[in-house]
């Protein structure tokens, strides 16, 4: 439609705090993916002729106590950040929107099948969990992911219970069965794409966690392994050397920060951005 | 004498940055002791006139213009804190939800109560005493129960007697009735609206200005009638005139749509097309292109004439000019 | 069941029932509400058949449970003399074909986010009729037939009026060309000039495809002039069945005459009700003994709080639930226990 199409175009081009957060998502992950072609030094090389530089024109976040390049490192390092964010949450959601979907329209003794190992999951604290869990497959960036997978999964199922017991009780879903529909049709062609709202914006939370997660993981030792940067390794290792090179924290720092932020403020302004597609037309 | 005396009241709602009129021109009076039925379909702006008249307007909307004449003063003009005192006072009101006059927390007593104690001079001993004889008269069973429930544990029908309790608890001059009924099973809408009919008009000479959707419901209760269409009232008269004899088309139209057993099933008049939104009505007459009677006339931007045929009946049409 | 109904008789309900658990809390144990009572209709092919009654009186679970949406407590809804319960996957899958709904409230029936296109042809889609160009036809066809252009397959609920939306949910019942449509207020919720023109559609498309439309409302102009045959329900149960006109020219049971008191007529000559409707329904967590009516019946005898009267009737198939009333109509005289001599009056005075 049209209509639709250009009045969420106009909606995406307001500078509201989604647009905004989708704006800084966009970028970062442009810059991630583009890390190798945009940086013009290896992240791994070390230059002992460089080694702790303040920033400069030749280093704009200098460099650290390997002489390596603090913001392509930094680059690269939000590669490793988004790849866990973006992976753990969409393992997570390939899991449990199925499951939450199904708990939520069957109910009953299938809610209650699905449910009750998911409020076991739920009654750890997800980074003891994932600390726990990357203790037991250190040293990979796609373990780790899936761990961090793992301990969003029982939110993810959670969001999309609530919502499609919520829509499962609108009359175009008995509509539905009164026409005959399958359980599978209802679930994707009427519960799905009504109640999936609110587990996106769960979703674009989460991915901001995930990115602190991985940091905090790596920050620990138990994430991505040395020589690999990570926004948390980084952190990690610069703080040692925080009094006379704060530098060192202050770009992976910020790289953190800016992610966390874009992906909350998109997921804060994600049911607008999705409605705006079906607004009244008048 | 009239009680309230309407005169040219304009309301305008704000749409996309745009004040809209929602309300254009409107005048109407009503006597004491008598009841006047507002009525027309959604979206032509009957509550938009009852909330203009209570100055209980929502944030995009502002009273435009006009003269709300009631007890020797211009209500669009008096200060909020005589408006205040007023509502609820000189004033009462009902809405379709009665949960609009009842809080969940209070107890229907302490409610009924709080009204008497602002706007009269009672201590709470009195007001306890004169909330049990509201419900009562307003046919509450158990009365004495009921004064201490809440209302939750009511009925809809029950809860809308409590807010009749409420809004005739001061005693007012004028009642303005929005859709009072309309939640209402036909068995107790009957009962509320006698009992309108009954407190109000016949027991104190009140005034009462019903807002419905129901003709049917005006015939019941009232003793005139004014019908609204996109914003302005286009026939107005007796109940008993206007319904025999309807004279604008938009009146004729009404009439024969509504469901009836003369009518054979499948040919109940329709209207074509719909009510124009705010801001689409088309210039001249408004009724324009859904008309059977359309001559080229009725696009004359200054409005159809109105024409004054008695005392109470008045219809906006070119058919029915000198 | 076994025995096969009259072959015009498409749909039957035996000794209907549906209860409902409600309240149970941590402090109260769960309440039993009966909604619907041992109901037993025979609805006849190609009539609308009115099932009214004030909220509470179990209508709308009625309506559902002989769409087969919503499974009895005990008793049975029989399809062309087969309970619905007991047939199998292809019967099953045929009895949702034919057997379709339409819904009060227009804005929830739809699913926002679908385009009405989809909406129309999803029946076609689940019991795979015609090829994918020739079910695109049939919605475009359908949208015609219901008043909209066929553009309108393109749109969003939430770009509709009230009444279009109304007229997309016919459409939807219509697209697998059913038998019997149940319309559970399908006009309430819209205005009386927007009412008119989906009533005459519904009565057009009756006509033309020989339907049998199961109508329930509240609203008795809408039943006198649209129905073939009418039910009262009054707390679960049908207190009187009549065909439309004799019903409407001669109420038996006490309570179908104080709702037809109650109608507002638009006659203001006429507008004095002939009887004031008192009291309330009865909650159904505390449903009076005998005859549920009977604390609001203006004709109550002592016998009434202790009998259920059964629905019962003459050859001319008026039924009446009430002790009051007998096999002809008459009223049964009163020997002992006489009630007071207004309550008689009024019910003379509500005889026509």
């Amino acid at each position: 439609m049209s209509m639709a199409a250009s009045s969420r175009l106009r909606a995406l081009s307001k500078p509201t705090p989604a647009a905004i957060g989708a704006a800084i998502v966009l970028l970062l992950a442009a810059l991630a993916v583009l890390a190798p072609y945009i940086s013009p030094y290896d992240s791994e090389s070390m230059d002992f002729n460089a080694v702790l530089s303040p920033p400069s024109l030749a280093h704009l976040f200098g460099t650290d106590n390997f002489g390596r390049d603090v913001l392509t490192r930094a680059l690269f390092g939000l590669r490793v950040s988004l790849i866990a964010a973006i992976g753990s949450v969409a393992a997570a959601m390939v899991v449990g929107v199925p499951l939450g979907l199904l708990a939520g329209y069957r109910r009953g003794f299938v809610d209650a099948v699905i449910m009750r190992p998911v409020d076991v999951i739920m009654a750890f604290p997800a980074i003891v969990l994932v600390v726990a869990l990357a203790g037991v497959f250190r040293q990979s960036l796609g373990l780790m992911t899936l761990a961090i997978g793992f301990v969003y999964f029982p939110i993810i199922v959670r969001v999309m219970r609530g919502a499609a017991i919520e829509v499962s009780d609108a009359l175009f879903v008995e509509g539905a069965r009164a026409r005959g529909a399958s359980r599978v049709r209802i679930m994707a062609r009427h519960v799905l794409p009504n109640a999936i709202t609110p587990v996106l914006v769960q979703a674009s939370a989460l991915m901001g966690v995930a990115i602190l997660m991985e940091a905090a993981i790596s920050f620990i030792g138990l994430g991505v392994q040395p020589p690999t940067p990570s926004l948390g390794l980084m952190l990690s290792d610069g703080r040692s050397y925080m009094g006379d090179a704060p530098w060192l924290v202050i770009c992976p720092g910020l790289g953190i920060l800016v992610a966390v932020l874009g992906f909350n403020l998109m997921g804060d302004g994600l049911p607008r951005l999705l409605d705006a597609a079906n607004r009244r037309r008048k | 004498m009239s009680l309230l005396e309407v005169n040219h009241l304009r309301t305008e709602f704000e749409t996309g940055g745009n004040w809209q009129e929602a309300v254009s021109d409107i005048s109407f009076d009503l006597a004491g002791g008598e009841a006047l039925g507002l009525v027309g379909e959604s979206g032509c702006g009957k509550s938009t006139v009852a909330f203009s008249l209570m100055r209980l307007l929502p944030g995009n909307a502002r009273l435009a213009g006009g003269r709300i004449g009631f007890d020797g003063k211009d209500l669009a003009d008096i200060g909020e804190d005589e408006m205040r005192r007023m509502r609820g006072g000189r004033i009462g009101m009902m809405f379709q939800n009665p949960m609009t006059a009842l809080d969940p927390a209070f107890r229907i007593g302490s409610q009924i109560g709080e009204t008497l104690q602002t706007h009269l001079d009672v201590d709470r001993k009195e007001a306890r005493r004169m909330a049990l004889e509201l419900l009562r008269s307003v046919a509450i069973p158990a009365a004495e129960e009921r004064l201490d429930a809440y209302p939750h544990e009511l009925s809809g029908g029950m809860r809308q007697r409590a807010a009749l309790a409420i809004a005739i608890a001061c005693r007012p001059r004028l009642l303005i009735a929005d859709e009072p009924t309309t939640a209402l099973d036909v068995t107790i809408q009957a009962q509320i609206l006698r009992l309108i009919r009954t407190l109000l008009i016949e027991e104190r000479g009140a005034g009462v200005l019903l807002i419905t959707h129901d003709l049917g419901v005006v015939a019941h209760t009232c003793d005139r009638v004014a019908i609204m269409y996109a914003g302005e009232i286009v026939e107005t008269g007796t109940v008993a005139s206007v319904f025999a004899n309807p004279l604008h088309p938009y009146t004729q139209a009404l009439l024969e749509a509504a469901p009836n057993a003369r009518t054979p099933r499948g040919s109940l008049a329709t209207i074509p097309g719909r009510v124009p939104a705010l801001g689409m009505r088309p210039s001249g007459c408004r009724f324009r292109g859904r008309c059977a009677f359309e001559r080229p006339d009725c696009a004359d931007p200054s409005g159809p004439p109105r024409v004054r045929l008695d005392k109470h009946r008045e219809v906006a049409c070119v058919l029915h000019a000198a | 069941m076994s025995s096969t109904p009259p072959d015009d008789i498409i749909l039957q309900a035996q000794g209907l029932t549906r209860q409902f658990r409600s309240g149970g809390s941590l402090i109260g144990g769960a309440h039993t509400v009966t909604a619907v009572d041992g109901i037993d209709l025979e609805i006849r092919r190609g009539q609308i058949f009115a099932v009214v009654g004030e909220s509470g009186s179990g209508k709308t679970t009625l309506g559902r449970m002989l769409a087969g949406l919503l499974q009895p407590t005990s008793g049975g809804v029989f399809y062309r003399g087969r309970d619905i319960a007991s047939l199998d996957r292809r019967g099953r899958a045929d009895f949702r074909r034919r057997m379709q709904i339409v819904f009060q409230d227009p804005y929830s029936s739809l699913d926002p986010r679908m385009r009405i296109g989809a909406q129309i042809r999803e029946p076609l889609d689940i019991h795979r009729i015609g090829t994918s160009a020739e079910r695109r036809k049939r919605v475009d066809e359908l949208l015609e037939r219901v008043g909209m252009a066929p553009s309108y397959a393109n749109a969003f609920p939430a770009e509709l009026s009230g009444g279009q939306r109304q007229r997309v949910g016919i459409a939807m019942a219509l697209a697998s060309s059913p038998e019997v449509i149940v319309a559970d207020e399908p006009t309430s919720a819209l205005d009386v000039s927007v009412q008119a023109q989906v009533l005459n559609l519904l009565a057009e498309l009756q006509r033309e495809n020989n339907l049998t439309i199961i109508f329930i409302t509240h609203d008795l102009g809408v039943v006198q002039h649209f129905s073939d045959r009418v039910a009262v329900m009054y707390l679960g149960r049908v207190v009187e069945e009549m065909d439309t006109a004799p019903l409407f020219a001669d109420p038996r049971h006490p309570y179908t005459r104080m709702l037809f008191s109650a109608i507002p007529d638009r006659d203001p000559s006429r507008a004095v009700p002939l009887q004031m409707p008192t009291g309330e329904p009865p909650s159904p967590l505390a449903p009076p003994p005998g005859c549920t009516f009977h604390p609001r019946c203006p004709v109550a005898l002592d016998a009434c709080s202790a009998v259920q009267p059964a629905l019962v009737g003459a050859g001319n198939r008026h039924l009446t639930a009430c002790i009051r009333v007998g096999p002809d109509g008459a009223r049964v005289p009163v020997a002992a226990a006489a009630p007071s001599p207004i309550r008689e009056a009024t019910l003379s005075g509500a005889l026509p």
